[in-house]
């Protein structure tokens, strides 16, 4: 059973947020999820990961400038821009 | 005051000098309209995916092999997640547990090694720009996605001085390898720091705080200077210090406890599935490494010991890449380092060490050919000086100037000759005073003789001449 | 309508043999759309279809060269991005988005002549199996309005179906395509991954999402699989292995089969294994072999593809803020507030929850025993699975339990719709390639799907195999 703490805690990491009574709601379903998977816990794999899907340095990208995009393009769906820049409100500075 | 031992790490971040950015081919340059290097990749449009710039991680390996680390044979990149309006895509794509470029470090002066823990790959995040409660605050990603390296070292610096050597020469060696500009002033380098005291002959480290926003090698100083302060009078009155973040304000020469946005964060780091493990072989190791250019450390060893030039004249070629390389440049068309670091030192510098721009006008090429006919004695030391103008000034070559302009004379012997015997002739007053003062009138004959020559003549051998004639 | 019934190759002929215009063509499928209304299968019927035709009328007329599907009409999943086209996975979140690029795979179809209807219906940013998560709201069986299409591409499954269109294209992550094909009696292929590019398409589970066609046959299937597959620059996962010529199909006389020991069991208690006995019997008949083998790790293919599968959802839907490419909150203070109002006000209760879990399995303390240890079994499991691939030509299982359920059926606890895909993950997992053909009836009648695996790559191999035995399920000689 996950504790409404745990909730809690992924909700903040997924930048979500839930009424109590949600909260509760959620604690029951996450918990069924989480039993579903658990056998993933329980599983026994000592093994060493090995890296299979690799590229060769030799076929990455050439360093070549290419157009951008229009900036309108870019900010076509932003709910709120100003001077051609994404707009939200005045932050604190951190 | 009890006596205290500080420990400093420095965590330091340099924008490569690529062409495009790290993930994407949106141009990699500073400043710009907002937006207007952007593309889906970079603002993380939905759908977009990251493709990796091979020159992003050829730079990276050669900062590696710049500071001696080991290089990776496969480099993992994985995603760093928090939410932040300037992260576009709320992950930052970095590397954690293959990184490519592992251990190395940097020798100081004094001999002390600071071991570097890791060399990684990551991306910029966009600009935010705080503009008053009306506007909001706006966000611009032209510098979102730009590559940049993390460079974090070993907690084994003890003083603000330490730090900054080992910062200074990780600098050095950026820009000297042409892998990042550097400039502090533009971001192109960041640097965090992590301080903790310790009473002297405590074992175990003291708590670790870390320090944001420096953005000045003199910053450095300052905050490393503060935090020890700060550290101290907390443990002096019998104070715990917090585990922390802080932001260092320059402006006000304190620091001050950065709200939870850092504090045990949680980045769920995973390997990124849209970007495969990057094979990196030996064969493109030894290419980089064969490509570096001499670094500063190794610079300095080679004017001071194969050129046998002074410590100063040593120090002023490598304040500036551009001198020590035009230096380079000349040196291997025309072996005397000496005369070149002369005329490096008096003439161009004297024309461009106020600029903020140090662009060097005058060729190697240019520079080696004066210098060689200034010596061979085919030009005058003023027609020297005036040739090298006109070659700051316009693209033309020395020597076709110097033919074309009636500078390059020779002078034959017998011409030679001809001369200090029509000097000795015109002047026959002089030429009796020269038996009872000699040292007198000798300049008189030297002045004599140039004139006529238009100074191409050889001092000593006038010198020679007259002195035997007169004898 | 008898032009509505007819595939993507047999339209393209008809058009470009000047025995039917574009525009007729078209106008028939609107027709069936109105129609077909209730269904819920396409979101938006795009304005400028019609206009489109007439292009292509125009361009015949002339006796101008025509591109090789010229004029064949096809209906897009909700996630892929067409420029100037609404694309918003069926979300109130992203209720507005227009998308400024084409998505690769759009591309290409488009160079091939296609020209797009509209948007398909699905479950929320592609989680669901059931397209009853859709802002749209529920999508229906073409067959059965009472049932579920499957999901998530429910809605490109169901036009299909009901002719709608000559083809659709959707996304498969954890079974997607497969199982609402099954449910709708239409073939859907998910393909090698990395076969077809994923740029452009709105990321669910970046290492297990694929699209791919679905469509009225085989022959359809293949040929746009062709066109839409190929090594992309703009995405480092795409193959560079040819894209072979996989709509030439080559039969053999018989071939070896692969079946599950695992599946076996499962299947002891499905009401519809009598149909699937009988199609391993006409096989054998034929004198075709079969091997059986165990996985080991198939029981844990469900919790394996919720582990990644989510931790990766995730990562990818934090783009998805309030303040670039979605609505915004009206009670958002704050740039914090944004990110909660909108995220919790935006997102439905399933795509919040998978999110969630997803957070959970990544965060310190557990992402050890549950991420780590995940993609461990992942590299074990497709191991076990490929390796089955060197003593047969290909694996048969089914592609769903049952037939489509009843909507509204599967109660509250999530875990019940999730167990929906036991059949179809392991091959998103293991990223071999997988085909549901229309293999049966279960119950009222309802269409069944039989699943054709191969190995990495051999997509030629996976549809000669599929022919043939589509043809003898058709009653007609290999």
């Amino acid at each position: 059973m996950i504790s409404i703490e745990e909730v809690k805690h992924i909700l903040t990491l997924s930048s979500l947020e839930a009424s109590d009574e949600e909260l509760k709601k959620l604690q029951k379903s996450l918990s069924q999820m989480e039993e579903f998977v658990s056998q993933i816990k329980n599983a026994d794999v000592d093994d060493e990961m090995s890296i299979e899907n690799k590229v060769s340095m030799n076929a990455l990208r050439e360093d070549e400038v290419k157009d951008s995009y229009p900036v309108e393009e870019i900010l076509m769906n932003a709910p709120k821009q100003k001077f051609n820049s994404f707009a939200v409100p005045l932050m604190m500075e951190d | 005051m009890k006596d205290y031992e500080v420990t400093i790490g420095l965590e330091v971040h340099a924008e490569l000098k690529t062409n495009t950015k790290c993930f994407c081919s949106c141009k990699n340059e500073f400043g710009g309209e907002p937006n207007t290097h952007c593309c889906p990749v970079c603002v993380g449009m939905p759908g977009a995916l990251p493709v990796i710039n091979k020159k992003a991680v050829e730079l990276t390996i050669k900062a590696g092999l710049c500071m001696g680390c080991d290089i990776n044979d496969i480099a993992v990149f994985e995603r760093k997640n928090y939410f932040y309006p300037d992260l576009s895509k709320a992950y930052q794509i970095s590397q954690l547990v293959r990184p490519i470029c592992l251990h190395g470090g940097v020798k100081l002066d004094s001999g002390k090694f600071i071991r570097l823990n890791r060399i990684h790959l990551e991306e910029d995040a966009g600009k935010l720009v705080h503009k008053s409660e009306t506007v909001g605050t706006l966000i611009d990603y032209n510098r979102g996605g730009v590559p940049l390296i993390e460079m974090v070292s070993e907690p084994d610096m003890s003083s603000p001085e330490e730090a900054l050597e080992f910062l200074g020469k990780l600098r050095e060696n950026l820009i000297y390898a042409d892998i990042a500009e550097c400039k502090m002033q533009e971001g192109g380098m960041r640097c965090d720091v992590n301080v903790s005291i310790r009473e002297k002959g405590q074992k175990e480290y003291g708590t670790k705080v870390e320090m944001k926003n420096i953005n000045s090698f003199k910053a450095v100083e300052r905050a490393i200077k503060f935090e020890v302060e700060r550290q101290k009078d907390i443990l002096e009155n019998g104070g715990t210090v917090r585990q922390e973040t802080r932001r260092w304000d320059d402006v006000l020469g304190e620091s001050s406890s950065m709200r939870s946005k850092e504090d045990s964060k949680d980045y769920r780091y995973f390997p990124d599935p849209d970007i495969l493990a990057i094979e990196i072989p030996r064969e493109n190791v030894e290419k980089i490494r064969k490509e570096l250019p001499l670094l500063p450390v190794e610079r300095k060893e080679k004017y001071m010991g194969e050129f046998g030039l002074s410590l100063y004249d040593t120090n002023l070629l490598l304040s500036e890449k551009v001198y020590s390389n035009f230096f380079d440049e000349c040196v291997k068309l025309y072996n005397k380092p000496k005369s070149i670091v002369n005329w490096i030192q008096s003439q161009v510098l004297s024309l461009i060490k106020d600029e903020e721009e140090k662009e060097i006008k005058i060729s190697a090429s240019n520079l080696t050919k004066i210098i060689e006919m200034l010596e061979k004695k085919e030009i005058s030391q003023q027609d020297s000086r005036t040739l090298f103008a006109k070659c700051w000034e316009e693209d033309i070559d020395a020597k076709e100037f110097a033919k074309s302009s009636g500078m390059l004379s020779t002078l034959s012997e017998n011409e030679l000759e001809k001369i200090m015997d029509e000097v000795i002739s015109e002047n026959p007053k002089a030429c009796e005073d020269f038996k009872t003062t000699p040292d007198k009138v000798m300049p008189f004959f030297i002045g004599q003789v140039m004139k006529k020559t238009k100074g191409k003549a050889n001092s000593e051998v006038v010198r020679k001449y007259f002195t035997e004639k007169l004898k | 309508m008898y032009l509505t019934k007819l595939g993507v190759l047999e339209t393209a002929k008809l058009i470009h043999e000047k025995k039917v215009s574009c525009e007729e063509v078209v106008k028939a499928y609107l027709k069936n759309i109105e129609a077909r209304k209730s269904l819920n299968a396409v979101i938006e019927v795009f304005e400028d279809a019609l206009s489109e035709a007439k292009k292509v009328d125009e361009k015949i007329k002339n006796n101008e060269p025509l591109k090789e599907l010229e004029g064949v009409p096809m209906i897009i999943k909700d996630n892929i991005l067409i420029k100037g086209k609404k694309a918003g996975c069926a979300s109130k979140f992203m209720q507005n988005f227009v998308a400024p690029y084409d998505a690769t795979v759009i591309k290409k179809l488009r160079d091939a002549g296609v020209i797009f209807l509209g948007r398909a219906n699905m479950d929320e940013f592609a989680m669901g199996s059931s397209t009853e998560k859709s802002c749209y709201g529920i999508c229906h069986n073409a067959l059965d309005e009472s049932r579920v299409p499957g999901g998530s591409s429910g809605g490109s499954a169901s036009a299909v179906a009901a002719n709608l269109a000559c083809a659709t294209l959707g996304s498969d992550t954890g079974g997607s395509i497969r199982q609402p094909a099954s449910y709708n009696g239409v073939y859907g292929i998910k393909p090698t991954y990395g076969r077809v590019s994923r740029f452009g398409l709105i990321a669910f589970a970046s290492s297990l999402d694929q699209i791919g066609p679905l469509t009225k046959n085989l022959e359809d299937s293949a040929k746009l699989l062709e066109i839409i597959s190929g090594k992309d620059s703009n995405d480092m996962t795409s193959s560079k292995e040819k894209v072979e010529d996989f709509s030439k199909f080559d039969m053999k006389k018989t071939y070896k089969f692969g079946i599950c020991d695992e599946v076996e069991e499962k299947m002891k208690n499905i009401v519809t294994k009598p149909v699937y006995d009988s199609i391993m019997k006409r096989l054998e008949e034929k004198g075709c072999e079969f091997v059986h083998f165990s996985i080991k790790d198939f029981n844990l293919c469900l919790p394996i593809y919720y582990v990644l599968s989510t931790a990766e959802a995730t990562s990818n839907l934090g783009r998805f803020d309030g303040v670039k490419y979605t609505v915004r909150s009206a009670n958002a203070k704050d740039v914090n507030e944004i990110y909660l109002k909108s995220r919790s006000e935006g997102f439905g209760e399933e795509v919040k929850r998978r999110i969630l879990l997803g957070s959970y399995v990544l965060s310190s303390g557990y992402f050890d025993a549950y991420y780590n240890k995940a993609k461990k079994l992942q590299q074990r499991l497709t191991k076990q699975l490929t390796e089955v691939f060197n003593s047969c030509d290909a694996v048969l299982l089914p592609t769903t339990p049952n037939v489509a359920f009843k909507i509204g059926s599967k109660g509250d606890n999530p875990v019940d719709m999730y167990l929906e895909d036991i059949f179809t993950t392991i091959a998103n997992i293991t990223g071999v390639p997988a085909i549901s053909i229309p293999c049966g009836k279960g119950e009222n009648d309802l269409p069944l799907g039989l699943q054709v695996l191969t190995n990495k790559f051999e997509e030629k191999k996976l549809y000669s195999v599929a022919s043939y035995i589509d043809a003898l399920l058709k009653g007609e000689n290999a």
